[in-house]
């Protein structure tokens, strides 16, 4: 089995184009968190893409014209599978003598990745490599807490 | 390496190594509020070699390959990286800022 295929991306569903220069992708209705999701990228440009996630809802929000971005099917996969599997272990070991979980930062090699769990699933926030992934992460715990 | 990453400065509370079923790991003297040598030894073991792997994977994928993860727990900050074939942990003090540190450990290791 190679990488998805068009018949993956025929599942993904239906992409739709919003305004004010982010490219939404979604592939569930109904919209998920829009408030909240243009509250993150309201932080400033250092915000490439916001994703929220809730069991196998899944919905994705990306800049235009940024850089080194990946594409839209890994990263559906990406907050399906891997960002719930990264808080769900990490969780649990927090959970058990390091005071819980805050978040998780993945420092990949073109961009960072913020993962915020929330108490409906979990928040994904990719940043530009420069930025402070640390203080977007505390600033998207905040948004989360204020919209819930 | 170990004293290396430690001389780094007091924020730096532990350092690990794992590299397959083989386990290292220091903590510094003072530190109050650590989670217990047993739970650290099966998080070396276990979790942050899945975390790397997991990350690992995605960050290959298309994502430009992986550098390090950042773990913030409640009362402390980890870092962990790939390192010859295994990884490196260091736990951070909650108010260290944990991407220079890692920036940091990430040049040590390196070299």
């Amino acid at each position: 089995m190679g990488r998805p295929s068009e018949a993956v991306a025929e599942v993904l569903g239906q992409r739709s184009r919003a305004t004010s220069g982010v490219q939404k992708l979604a592939y569930d209705a109904p919209e998920m968190n829009a408030r909240l999701r243009q509250a993150i990228f309201d932080l400033g440009p250092q915000i490439r893409y916001v994703a929220c996630g809730e069991g196998q809802r899944v919905e994705t929000a990306q800049r235009d014209g940024i850089a080194d971005a990946s594409d839209a099917s890994s990263d559906f996969f990406e907050e399906l599978l891997v960002n719930p599997t990264l808080l769900t272990l990490a969780r649990q070991r927090g959970e058990l003598d390091c005071g819980g979980l805050r978040h998780v930062i993945v420092a990949y090699g073109n961009f960072n990745q913020v993962v915020v769990p929330a108490a409906w699933g979990h928040v994904s926030v990719c940043v530009e490599r420069e930025a402070d992934a640390e203080v977007v992460a505390r600033q998207v715990a905040l948004l989360i807490e204020q919209t819930q | 390496m170990g004293d290396e990453i430690f001389a780094l400065g007091p924020h730096v509370r532990y350092v690990a190594f794992g590299s397959g079923q083989d386990v290292d790991t220091r903590q510094r003297a003072d530190i109050r509020d650590g989670s217990s040598s047993e739970s650290d030894f099966f998080e070396e073991l276990l979790v942050n070699p899945t975390l790397l792997a997991l990350a690992r994977q995605r960050g290959e994928l298309a994502g430009g390959g992986l550098r390090y993860l950042i773990v913030a727990y409640g009362i402390f900050n980890v870092s962990a990286m790939p390192l010859n074939g295994g990884h490196v942990t260091v736990g951070l003090a909650l108010d260290a800022d944990p991407v220079a540190t890692a920036a940091h450990v990430a040049a040590l290791v390196s070299v």
